[in-house]
């Protein structure tokens, strides 16, 4: 029942964006309910409830895959490890928690798109985060849809640059 | 959380919010210099012409890309792309909620068994319930009897109750009249489910 009723916030709130994609999220998932079974008899009920717990299980299995690769995407360990170390004082409830991670993902992508060109940027946000179709973001950029593909592409090429480790892949 | 206790109209300021407006005070009365690595890098990104005529490689690198991000082949960049959006506006729910080996082998400690089995009961009864009270009103069988048939105990004053001889101090006189419709509502119910 609580797996089932706080999987999918985890999942949305502190795995997906952290990790970057559905593949690592779901498997980060998988691992969090496995330590969550294993080690359940060592939380302790709180007046908060028992996601705050969840989600530092959550947020430790997130740190030990962002630690195995390589190249980080957006967040780093590090950003990660400070989160750890708040959260022990934390007595927020689920959804609050919920829309602080979400601000915090949120606010994370605005940082990185604030070190590139603001023309870059654009594209990124039409097209990437606002699924705009090519037509639409050529246009608001106006530029003809063939140039905005360009665009688009020097736009990553910036981005990647700009990303503290200069890496995405996993 | 910070209230001050001696205006309770003063808003709740939760951390990051409070965090918020520590950085505006400082950023107003105490600016801080812009990092020189960072205003290179601003500097770089504005100095760059982002409709300057492509390269043939820049060309080919872009047409990719594009059949990648409408799911046509792969890209490094869609990573980075899946990322961002991932972040920016996370889905729903997981496309499918992967259950734990540990749930499926049965290995749940008790404290976990007690709480799914506790939500499991509380379900359970509640459907019992629902099921009662649906099948009481609707089986003929189960039909409540006619009341005018049956010699049920009729409600009164409780006068007579304190004008009886054995009635004591308010307390026994309360516990008399409780005792005594206990009795009545007993009498009542087994009569209604035909109990002689």
């Amino acid at each position: 029942m609580i797996l089932r009723k706080h999987g999918p916030r985890l999942y949305r709130s502190v795995l997906l964006p952290r990790l970057g994609s559905a593949g690592s999220a779901e498997e980060a998932l998988s691992r969090t309910y496995v330590k969550v079974v294993e080690r359940f008899e060592q939380f302790t009920w709180q007046a908060v409830g028992v996601y705050p717990w969840l989600r530092v299980v959550a947020l430790r299995v997130a740190l030990d895959m962002l630690r195995a690769r390589k190249r980080e995407l957006l967040f780093e360990p590090e950003d990660v490890e400070r989160e750890l170390e708040h959260t022990e004082r934390d007595a927020r409830e689920a959804d609050e928690l919920e829309r602080y991670d979400l601000n915090c993902a949120k606010q994370r992508v605005r940082d990185v798109l604030g070190r590139i060109n603001p023309r870059y940027a654009d594209a990124i946000r039409l097209r990437i985060l606002e699924e705009r179709s090519r037509e639409e973001a050529a246009l608001s950029l106006g530029v003809s849809v063939a140039t905005f593909d360009v665009v688009l592409h020097r736009a990553m090429a910036a981005l990647r640059k700009a990303l503290p480790e200069g890496g995405t892949e996993s | 959380m910070t209230r001050h206790d001696s205006d309770p109209d003063l808003p709740t300021l939760d951390e990051e919010e409070e965090r918020r407006l520590v950085a505006l005070l400082k950023s107003a009365f105490a600016p801080s210099e812009l990092e020189p690595a960072r205003h290179e890098r601003l500097l770089q990104a504005a100095l760059e012409d982002p409709f300057a005529a492509p390269s043939p490689e820049e060309i080919v690198e872009s047409e990719r890309l594009r059949r990648a991000l409408d799911g046509d082949g792969d890209h490094l960049d869609l990573v980075l792309a899946r990322a961002l959006s991932a972040a920016y506006a996370p889905s729903e729910a997981p496309p499918k909620v992967v259950a734990p080996a540990a749930l499926t082998a049965g290995r749940l400690s008790a404290k976990v068994l007690y709480l799914r089995f506790g939500g499991v009961a509380a379900v359970l009864a509640a459907a019992a319930a629902v099921l009662l009270v649906m099948s009481a009103r609707n089986s003929p069988e189960a039909s409540a009897p006619e009341l005018p048939a049956l010699a049920l105990v009729q409600s009164r004053s409780t006068a007579a109750l304190f004008q009886s001889a054995s009635v004591g101090p308010p307390s026994a006189r309360i516990d008399r009249i409780a005792s005594v419709r206990e009795r009545d509502l007993r009498a009542n119910r087994y009569a209604m489910w035909g109990v002689r």
